[in-house]
């Protein structure tokens, strides 16, 4: 009987092995002149499986929509998932998809860890890393000639706290730029630290009055130093970069000592996690420096709406995150750099980026203009915006030109 | 300065209550749980989603969750520890093993959300300083309970049983009492302790399938520094760890006010391996 059971287990593994080695070769097999192959690199498992999914519908529809087109250079785009969750698949995903994928281009990646590794691969093989999402500033301070950024970093996501403190903040208080005292708090990876170090470097070259930068570990299980800390300063400005769960242990933290700055402005806090996790009245005013939202303006985010049609045709649901939206355009602006460069070579679609020059808005879906670093090959014009939460809902505030609807900023936060 | 002390003592007794599910399973079985933070990340869940589903307080949660954790603390001794009973590293495995399974099924399950129960409970405010509801209730409960663990180990039959096998297994057996039942039982009881930590954390904080880590080494140090198995250890090692954090995050930096706890708990082990309510060479411990 045992033995049996063993030539039957043989028999099922040389099975299974014949299966995985015949759906290879298939693969292989449309290796053709008449495609080109984008690999996208995203966590299509584990805890952001869904985030990466989402991230990769927006390569998805500008690929559908430029096919539809007749496609590039005369030829069909076709997009080639690989999963990474961690560095070690993002290295081995890379390899695969360059080596036996032979893909033209690689891009990605919801994970700024992920995105490393594989920007490393991708430089040893001289293939393109087009990056549209992560915002780790290691990515491009590798001195890489083939990685790009052309979504937001941590450098944008400063500018925009930054400029809105100027242009909307004060004036809705009423107060002068150098009158406005701030607490800036930040979680301590490299994440919050850049974001957190260029918000208080920029605000004291404006006047205004940083009190306090305050670096914490996200993972702690108590922030009450940090809120009392910020407290004691008084401020008119609660200034944070963090994650979601230490963002949310932050605000109820303060709602437990009962403590409301007029102004609370976080990094990406227009999550709906936070909304869960402080109820509306909880959130109402609260300010976050957001990926474009999906209420941006036609006019300032050409495309958006039919974007917004298009994925609910497919996928039976209104957009989820604002990534989605990000790598879409991320993907536009690299379609046309492919036209204009009549390649996919990393070099020569380097050099058309580093001549292309596109204003904020107007333009591309995400309302981010061109205009890349020639040193980083980061998109300087990658301009995220300003959103407030309304009534349960998060509204674009800032630029001006961004908001399509009748929002207007309103300040002082009364209260929890 | 008054409010850094508060919040220190509040956080003080979350510490505690996350810990006494740990001293009493090590102190008993002598197994170290790497379980013991997924079981309360689990515990959480539990109290969530029965609490949004029957749209019932809370509070309420216990009276389910904490049978059904003493449940789930029994089938692990019963059907996984009890096996490997005489192979101290095959419970190890057994125990990380359920630390891996219970993260990636409730990962699996989740899809790797957050979850928090929007309630705010109020403040209590005494003069220039405030208490929140969610930590005071916490803190009544851990003091609560320790002295109810007291009470049953000190003053029942089955108390008696639990310490004399806890002191010495062999010599237990032979005055005829029932090693592995009591084994199960102290699992059990060490799993509805992490239950009612998990209800009494359910409000205070963001659940995902993680939560558990945040606890976990601090609950280590905690069970250590009061002694392993000390139920008023615990208490104690919970306040003091507590107040160093806050009053190190406050005047020193929140980056840094985990270090100068793990200072002290590594001063502890070096100077009193027994911890600080251990009697001095009773490393080898039992429960008090």
């Amino acid at each position: 009987m045992r033995q049996i059971s063993k030539i039957t287990l043989i028999l099922f593994l040389m099975l299974t092995i014949f299966i995985v080695g015949c759906s290879n070769s298939v693969s292989n097999g449309s290796d053709s002149e008449g495609e080109i192959k984008i690999g996208v690199i995203q966590p299509f498992s584990g805890p952001n499986a869904q985030a990466g999914e989402e991230t990769f519908k927006g390569n998805e529809l500008a690929v559908d929509e430029i096919n539809a087109n007749g496609g590039l250079l005369g030829k069909k785009v076709k997009l080639i998932k690989a999963d990474a969750t961690n560095a070690q698949e993002a290295i081995s995903e890379a390899e695969r998809l360059i080596s036996k994928e032979k893909v033209d281009i690689i891009t990605g990646t919801y994970l700024s860890g992920v995105a490393f590794p594989a920007t490393q691969i991708a430089n040893k093989h001289n293939v393109l890393y087009w990056e549209t999402n992560a915002l780790a500033p290691n990515i491009t301070q590798q001195g890489f000639k083939n990685v790009i950024r052309i979504g937001q970093n941590s450098d944008t996501f400063a500018s925009v706290a930054v400029d809105s403190i100027k242009n909307v903040v004060a004036p809705a208080l009423g107060k002068s730029v150098k009158d406005l005292k701030i607490v800036i708090i930040h979680e301590q990876s490299i994440y919050g630290t850049s974001i957190g170090e260029m918000e208080e470097e920029r605000l004291k070259d404006l006047g205004a009055q940083v009190l306090k930068r305050i670096p914490y570990d996200p993972a702690a299980a108590d922030l009450s130093s940090v809120v009392n800390l910020s407290k004691n300063e008084n401020p008119d400005i609660w200034l944070r970069t963090g994650y979601v769960n230490d963002g949310s242990l932050l605000l109820k933290q303060a709602r437990d000592i009962g403590w409301k700055p007029p102004v609370i402005i976080g990094v990406a806090d227009d999550s709906t996690y936070l909304l869960d996790a402080l109820g509306k009245d909880g959130m109402e005013g609260i300010l976050s420096i957001s990926y474009p939202p999906y209420d941006v303006s036609e006019d300032y985010a050409p495309g958006i709406e039919a974007m917004m049609k298009s994925y609910k045709e497919k996928y039976g649901s209104d957009p989820k995150i604002p990534q989605t939206l990000v790598s879409f355009g991320g993907t536009k602006i690299l379609f046309d750099l492919i036209k204009n460069a009549e390649s996919t070579n990393a070099d020569k679609i380097r050099e058309s980026a580093l001549k292309m020059d596109v204003e904020i808005g107007g333009t591309y879906p995400t309302g981010y203009g061109v205009k890349l670093d020639p040193g980083t090959l980061d998109n300087t014009r990658a301009y995220p915006v300003l959103t407030q939460w309304q009534d349960g809902k998060i509204r674009t505030i800032y630029p001006s030109e961004a908001v399509g609807t009748d929002a207007k900023i309103k300040l002082p936060l009364q209260g929890w | 300065m008054g409010q850094i002390i508060i919040s220190g003592i509040l956080l003080g007794g979350i510490y505690a209550i996350v810990s006494y599910g740990l001293t009493l399973i090590f102190g008993v079985i002598r197994v170290i749980n790497f379980a013991h933070g997924s079981l309360l990340m689990v515990g959480m869940f539990m109290a969530y989603y029965l609490s949004k589903g029957m749209n019932l307080n809370i509070y309420l949660m216990m009276l389910i969750v904490v049978p059904l954790m003493f449940i789930l603390g029994v089938l692990i001794q019963k059907y996984l520890l009890s096996k490997v009973i005489n192979e101290p590293d095959m419970q190890l495995f057994v125990t990380f093993g359920l630390l891996l399974l219970f993260e990636n099924v409730m990962l699996a399950v989740t899809k790797g959300e957050f979850f928090s129960l929007d309630m705010n409970m109020g403040t209590i405010p005494i003069g220039s300083l405030v208490l929140d509801w969610g930590r005071l209730i916490n803190l009544v409960a851990a003091i609560v309970l320790a002295i109810l663990l007291l009470l049953f180990l000190n003053h029942t039959k089955i108390g008696w049983a639990i310490r004399a096998v806890s002191q010495n297994r062999y010599a237990a057996g032979i005055i005829g009492l029932r090693v592995e039942r009591l084994y199960i039982l102290a699992f059990g009881l060490g799993s509805a302790c992490i239950g009612i930590a998990a209800v009494l954390l359910t409000p205070i904080y963001t659940i995902f399938p993680h939560v558990g880590f945040n606890f976990v080494i601090v609950s280590f140090a905690v069970v250590i520094l009061g002694g392993l198995g000390s139920i008023p250890g615990a208490l104690a090692g919970g306040m003091i760890i507590g107040l160093l954090e806050s009053l190190s995050g406050y005047l020193i930096a929140p980056e840094l006010n985990q270090i100068v706890w793990y200072l002290l708990f590594l001063l502890v082990l070096f100077f009193r391996p027994a911890g600080l309510f251990g009697i001095a060479g009773s490393e080898e411990g039992g429960v008090k």
